[in-house]
């Protein structure tokens, strides 16, 4: 009974709390920090960053045409086996065509980090996110996905409605938070169930469907299980936080409809703008499942090139470019060395993770060497960034491309040390 | 007066007298109306119309006048519009001449408005209805009425008689200038006006005694000096007396009235009356209406303000403190009797004193409300006091609104059944059917289960087997299946066996083509539920549900002559050119989908399918039960074609996606490094992907040789390997080849296999299958994996296994077990977790719950907005942000998001939005014209939405709560529909329908 009376104080404070300051009273309880604090700008000019993490279970070459790939052996098709010089801030490399086209304000924050994922199966897209059970919990028991550890981390400092990742494409496996799976939110159907504008009758109806609803199960809450209570605790909150959203969206969510790809990236930037969650998770393909032929390697990865630019634009167009740090990383890269059928198998032992915000440092880290008849990931010199003298071997470049990506979205590195632990962070990657 | 004479003219005899027939010519003092229309006759397609005699003060009452209904002589008659938003303008007439314009009373919204005619003679009635500038007609619905007179001096005979002896003569009553709500509610509920006399008192005579409270007070008249010698006029000019008139009413020569320029304002603004004077027939100033109000306080909008005012209990709490502590919050409170308000800190405790400070849901009869200067009722007693020892009075209309608002959502708290456990079995009955066949639990069945709070096991087992039996059950089932056997979601990659659908996946007919694919397997395993025959048997059936077009389908993946065709007919390779091939006889028509039988799909005795694919005639009359020879072995679930174009293989992979998903699929397992289980040849393995001294060798030792089972028949494109007819260039690389050692190795079974009906058998009889399905199942009701560990579930999966595999023994030992809905204790952490209803469970619980009202109350309505639609519908938006169960590669359990987010939330709630449109307010259910109406529609959204049932411990409050929801909806101004949709929405968002388990 004592148990009860106090998660009904507990509710009610926080229901207190949100009806007192509004908006930002919402967010302050669940921050539990008041909300001057959190209007305060020292708040928001914390070194965390959101982020967008990009994933598909497919697994995608995007690891054989990007910097650090064009050497011999290792095969490019089409106008991608031409490279290109262009630089990455101050230095200058080589790579695919699409990747130079990037505007170079963006290159000038751009890494790649070349890796071993350990994984060759399409279902291990959730190890490759766990970095293998490296990344643990906040209780520091079981493993957490990455945009999901990241934002257990970041939230209290972004002040976003949620600490789990808002999921707008389907990636193939399961995105969880607390292995909790994350549902799909469509970008397209945001518009719909967030209108750009609700009239003052309608929000009015709707509060008070929301004040009945709360008195009708008071009794639930009061004599319910853990169980019922801690549902009708997420059903007021969800409603809450609705409410709180409708009408965020009303311009940025503006050019909907131009493709699949680019959709997430305006629905990314739309809910970090509505502080939604730290982390959004989107699908860029760069290729695909393509065993038997080259098939769209090329054409995607222009396509998605184009996209990542898009994204630039649109961060800064919204002013969250300081603010963002994006982050791809797939299940397995392919073969470096295409098959007879000129397509490429899974292959783990080299994937890439490309990475550009406001705390990387542009340049590549890591390495492919041929061995035999197929490409390799190296040892990283977490320092330097390259394969001379490593530090971290090639076992735990997956645990340390999952710190670095952490200290750029601005987590400490004592935190970082007790999330994950495997592999160092790649300082040659970070600011 | 003597104006009570209830007798009445016939219809007949008012026709035959009209226009001429005065209403002297009529028994004195009596009226009468003949409603030959009197059935609510449309307007304008967007409403309705009626009359009212009475009961104004319950908007919800309407009652229709009859032939042999009477208008009394002194009495005021009110004309009532519901629907649309009509704005103004209703005239009585005379033969389609206006005679006077009627004044428009309060009413509680633009929509719903009284009407007040005055006029004299016998006229008929039409109404002109405007709505937002443009006419809707003038709907003559009364042909003859004779008229009547607003208001006489019978109101003053109803003051006198009722009201006088208490509270003074009229003009200098104690209660002037009351409305006619106040005084309803001191007779309601002030003990010393529990008069029969005054409950006697009808809405029409409250109204008529407001307006003697409202009448201006009567400029006393100078006493005449008498004078001595009047002086006569050698030519008297006669006086202008000349009186006014004002709304119908007359307002005599030097008398004034109170106007106002707006009949109602928005809120937070004020009436501003405005004094009009007649001087010798001319009324000064310009205000046209008689009343006016304020529109009732919406809640106060999340548009962040600088210090908005909190709603709920943290509102009401915050107003009371502010306005009301002074006097109340201190233990001196100098008034004996009130609780001190600064030591009610908690809304529990403000509802311990719930008789004396509010009664829950009724605003006017709560004392924290009533006594306010705010609430409408001005008193010399309303607070908050003033005086120079107390702060100044700034309570804000907005706040009093909070107070109300608060009450009103105050469900009268009903106390727990007796029984410990009482709760826990309408939770657990609610949660089974919930998931079993999305229906609300009726009466019937709670008393058939519970008794004195206990589950009676046995019953509710009874209870399961019953609903298993229901279509809204085997829908259910269809799609559980669908996902359980990874039937649906395949996307049209499967160029090799079907062609490219580039360009030709949104035509009706590929549609429908996909959808009997999907359905057909989850047809086929409802099939072996339904005849009890082992639910095993979904592994190695060759007993398949299938349609003229599946038929088609499976001889054209099929080797045969058919293979030829398809080389030597370029235009046949596109995809489902069999849909609408121009060659000639092969197109299939509507009905080829819909014609379910089911076929024996035999192994073709020559490895040829007898079939053409082309053959659509010999196709069309295969019977039910035949046997259909196909040179592909279609055994069980995972050789069906949506079941291979879900998983699709290559060269690279080689079925090994083929062999995982099937596991999954059959008997819930995963090739893991951990099972040591022997394998056998290693012929198989392919040594490069996974050498013998790598890490990836503990899996593949067990995978290459169990997925080369599918080379025995397939190519990677799933085509027959026998078929030499390749639909692109370098068939050689799409050939699979041979077997090379084909061999079953996994979770303690180790066999050579022989043909993929060999590794059918095996799995069907593998020892994980009776625990895979408990798991199965039980995840799906749970939303989340269960202990395999546990006792119970063990004690599941053996019922499972010892009825030979029955499924429905498994659903009904299962959903009656505490692992799922048996009890909820609560207090040994082992309540099953809830979940937010995914789309699954949510949209088909709306739908079946409104069939299942619909089929109570004789609608004959599909609803066509849940979750379904046009593309472009916020339905279908609402829908495809709903989160929904699904299978991934790779993934053992269902992937579910048990979780309510907030854009869940909103998803859910258009989606109920969108739904009410389509069922709730009108003709397709809930209708709410009449307050009868309105109240059963509003036990029925509890009843058959939220499940609710009226045995059911919530079902009053809910009941209370869906009526101050609907309630407040009529104070927003909305329609009886609309506020009746948000009734809707309200159950619809209710955690009864967006949780599972609650």
């Amino acid at each position: 009974m004592s148990q009860n009376k106090k998660d009904y104080s507990r509710r009610e404070f926080l229901k207190n709390s949100l009806a007192l300051a509004g908006t930002l009273g919402f967010r302050s309880f669940l921050l539990g920090l008041p909300p001057s604090f959190l209007a305060s700008r020292a708040m928001a000019a914390g070194p965390a960053t959101y982020l967008i993490y990009s994933t598909f279970s497919e697994g995608c070459p995007v690891n054989a045409n990007v910097p650090g790939s064009y050497i011999p052996g290792i095969t490019h098709p089409g106008s991608l086996n031409t490279p290109v010089s262009f630089s990455l801030g101050t230095t200058t490399v080589q790579g695919g065509a699409p990747w130079a086209n990037l505007p170079a304000a963006l290159r000038a924050r751009l890494q790649f980090l070349h890796h071993d994922s350990r994984t060759n199966s399409h279902a291990e897209g959730e190890n490759v996110m766990k970095a293998h059970g490296a990344i643990k919990s906040s209780s520091g028991n079981g493993a957490e996905m990455l945009p999901s550890a990241i934002g257990q981390i970041t939230k209290s400092t972004l002040g976003t409605l949620s600490d789990s990742p808002a999921l707008v494409a389907s990636i193939g496996s399961n995105l969880t938070a607390n292995s909790i799976p994350q549902p799909l939110l469509a970008p397209r159907s945001i518009t719909q169930i967030f209108p750009t504008s609700v009239t003052a009758t309608t929000t009015s109806l709707r509060q008070f469907r929301d004040q009945a609803l709360d008195s009708l199960y008071r009794d639930v809450r009061t004599n319910g299980t853990t169980a019922q209570r801690k549902f009708m605790d997420d059903h007021v909150i969800s409603a809450q936080q609705a409410r709180n959203l409708a009408g965020e969206f009303q311009t940025t969510l503006s050019g909907l409809g131009v493709s699949r790809e680019k959709d997430q990236i305006i629905a990314a930037c739309a809910l970090i703008a509505a502080k939604v969650s730290p982390s959004i998770v989107v699908s860029l393909p760069f290729g695909r499942d393509n065993h038997s032929a080259s098939g769209t390697e090329e054409a995607d990865t222009i396509a998605s090139c184009d996209v990542l630019a898009f994204l630039w634009d649109r961060l800064n167009s919204m002013g969250l470019a300081n603010q963002t740090t994006f982050c791809l990383q797939n299940v397995f890269g392919r073969s470096p060395i295409a098959n007879a059928a000129g397509g490429r198998g899974h292959w783990g032992a080299h994937n890439v993770a490309v990475m550009f915000g406001p705390n990387v440092k542009p340049g590549v880290t890591g390495s492919v060497k041929i061995s035999g008849t197929q490409g390799y990931s190296t040892g990283i010199n977490s320092v330097t960034g390259s394969a001379t003298s490593p530090d971290v071997p090639t076992t735990e470049t997956l645990g340390a491309v999952a710190k670095t990506v952490m200290k750029a979205c601005g987590v400490d590195d004592t935190t970082i040390d007790q999330r994950v632990s495997l592999g160092k962070i790649l300082r040659s990657a970070v600011v | 007066m003597g104006l009570k004479k209830y007798a009445h003219l016939s219809v007949v005899a008012v026709m035959s007298a009209i226009t001429l027939v005065s209403y002297q010519n009529c028994a004195p003092g009596f009226k009468s109306i003949d409603l030959s229309s009197k059935a609510n006759p449309t307007l304008g397609g967007n409403g309705l119309i009626s009359l009212k005699g009475k009961d104004f003060l319950d908007p919800q009452t309407s009652i229709a006048l009859s032939d042999t209904d009477s208008l009394l002589l002194g009495k005021s008659y009110q004309l009532e519009v519901t629907g649309g938003s009509q704005t103004s303008v209703y005239t009585w007439r005379v033969n389609s001449t206006p005679v006077g314009a009627c004044s428009l009373g309060p009413g509680t919204s633009p929509n719903l408005r009284s009407v007040y005619c005055t006029m004299e003679g016998s006229v008929s009635v039409g109404v002109n209805v405007f709505e937002n500038g443009f006419n809707l007609g003038n709907i003559n619905f009364a042909k003859t009425v004779y008229a009547f007179s607003s208001l006489s001096s019978h109101a003053s005979d109803l003051y006198q008689t009722n009201c006088s002896s208490c509270h003074g003569i009229a003009s200098i009553s104690s209660k002037r200038n009351k409305p006619a709500l106040d005084i309803f509610n001191a007779i309601q509920f002030i003990p010393q006006m529990d008069l029969a006399s005054l409950d006697a008192l009808g809405s029409t005579e409250l109204r008529l005694i407001e307006q003697v409270l409202n009448a201006p007070t009567p400029v006393p008249t100078a006493t005449p000096v008498p004078t001595a010698t009047p002086v006569p006029t050698a030519t008297p000019t006669p006086v202008s007396n000349a009186n006014c008139t004002f709304n119908g009413q007359v307002v005599l020569h030097t008398m004034s009235v109170q106007a106002y320029p707006s009949q109602m304002v928005a809120f937070g603004t004020q009436c501003i009356p405005q004094t009009r004077t007649c001087t010798d027939g001319i009324l000064s100033g310009s205000a046209q209406y008689s009343s006016c109000s304020v529109m009732p306080a919406p809640t106060p909008t999340p548009t962040p303000v600088a210090t908005p005012i909190p709603t709920g209990f943290a509102g009401f709490q915050t107003v009371m403190q502010k306005n009301c502590n002074t006097c109340h919050g201190n233990a001196g409170s100098p008034f004996p009797g009130i609780v001190n308000f600064a030591t009610l800190t908690t809304e529990a405790a403000w509802l311990n004193h719930l008789p004396k400070l509010m009664t829950a849901g009724n605003p006017s009869n709560s004392t924290v409300y009533t006594r306010l200067r705010l609430a409408g009722t001005s008193s010399s007693n309303n607070m908050p006091f003033t005086g120079p020892s107390l702060p100044a009075d700034t309570m804000t209309q907005a706040e009093a609104d909070v107070v109300r608002n608060y009450i009103l959502s105050i469900a009268a708290p009903t106390p727990p059944p007796s029984g410990s456990n009482s709760m826990s079995a309408y939770s657990g009955i609610a949660k089974a059917k919930m998931v079993l066949t999305g229906e609300a639990v009726t009466s019937s069945e709670i008393s058939s289960v519970i008794s004195s709070g206990q589950l009676n096991s046995t019953a509710f087992k009874t209870l399961i087997d019953q609903w298993l039996t229901t279509p809204a059950s085997q829908n259910k089932l269809l799609d559980f299946f669908r996902m359980s056997f990874h039937q649906d979601g395949f996307t049209h990659e499967a160029t090799e066996l079907f062609g490219s659908a580039d360009g030709q996946t949104d035509r009706p007919d590929y549609k429908t083509w996909k959808a009997n694919l999907e359905d057909s397997f989850p047809r086929t395993a409802l099939d072996i539920v339904n005849r009890n025959r082992p639910f095993n048997e979904v592994i190695t059936t060759r007993r398949h549900a299938v349609t003229t077009a599946m038929l088609v389908s499976l001889s054209y993946a099929d080797n045969g002559a058919g293979g030829a065709f398809r080389v030597n007919n370029p235009g046949a390779r596109q995809v489902l050119n069999f849909l609408d091939y121009s060659g000639s006889t092969i197109k299939l028509q509507p009905g080829d989908y819909n014609d379910w039988r089911f076929v024996n799909i035999t192994q073709a005795a020559n490895n040829q399918s007898n079939m053409l694919w082309t053959n659509l005639t010999g196709i069309r009359a295969v019977p039910d039960g035949a046997n259909y020879p196909l040179s592909l072995p279609r055994v069980g679930f995972f050789n069906t074609l949506s079941f291979q174009m879900r998983w699709l293989t290559n060269m690279d992979n080689d079925f090994r996606v083929t062999t995982n998903q099937t596991l999954i699929g059959a008997i819930g397992a995963s090739f893991s490094p951990a099972d040591s289980t022997p394998h056998g040849t290693l012929s198989a393995l392919d040594p490069v992907h996974a050498p013998t001294t790598s890490s990836c060798f503990q899996c593949h030792r067990m995978m290459d040789p169990m997925r080369d089972t599918f080379r025995f028949n397939y190519r990677w494109s799933y085509r027959d390997n026998k078929d030499t007819n390749s639909l692109s260039s370098g068939s050689s690389s799409l050939l699979s080849g041979a077997p090379k050692g084909p061999y079953f190795a996994f979770a303690g079974v180790s066999k050579p296999l022989t043909s993929v009906e060999d590794l059918a058998q095996t799995l069907a009889s593998h020892p994980l299958f009776a625990e895979a399905w408990t798991q199965k199942v039980c995840t799906y009701a749970n939303s989340g994996p269960c202990d395999k560990n546990d006792a119970r579930f063990q004690a599941v999966a053996a019922s499972f296994k010892n009825s030979n595999y029955n499924f429905k023994t498994l659903v009904r030992e299962l959903f009656a077990s505490s692992l799922v809905s048996g009890e909820y204790t609560g207090s040994n952490g082992s309540a099953p977790f809830i979940s937010a209803a995914r789309s699954n469970h949510f949209c088909h619980a709306v739908k079946r719950r409104y069939l299942q009202y619909a089929g109570v109350r004789g609608f004959v309505y599909t609803p066509v907005s849940i979750c379904s639609g046009t593309a472009a519908s916020r339905s279908v938006a609402a829908y495809s942000a709903l989160p929904k169960d699904e299978v991934a590669r790779g993934m053992v359990d269902i992937s579910q998001s048990p979780s309510l987010t907030p854009f869940t939330f909103a998803a859910m709630e258009v989606a109920c939005e969108e739904a009410a449109k389509d069922v709730a307010g009108g003709t397709r259910g809930f209708p709410a014209a009449t307050t009868v109406e309105v109240s059963q529609s509003i036990t029925d959204i509890v009843t058959y939405m939220m499940g609710l049932s009226t045995s059911h411990p919530r079902h009053s409050m809910a009941v209370s709560a869906v009526k101050s929801v609907y309630d407040y909806g009529k104070s927003a101004a909305l329609t009886n529909t609309a506020a009746m949709q948000q009734a809707f929405v309200f159950a619809c968002t209710s955690p009864e329908l967006t949780g599972v388990g609650l």
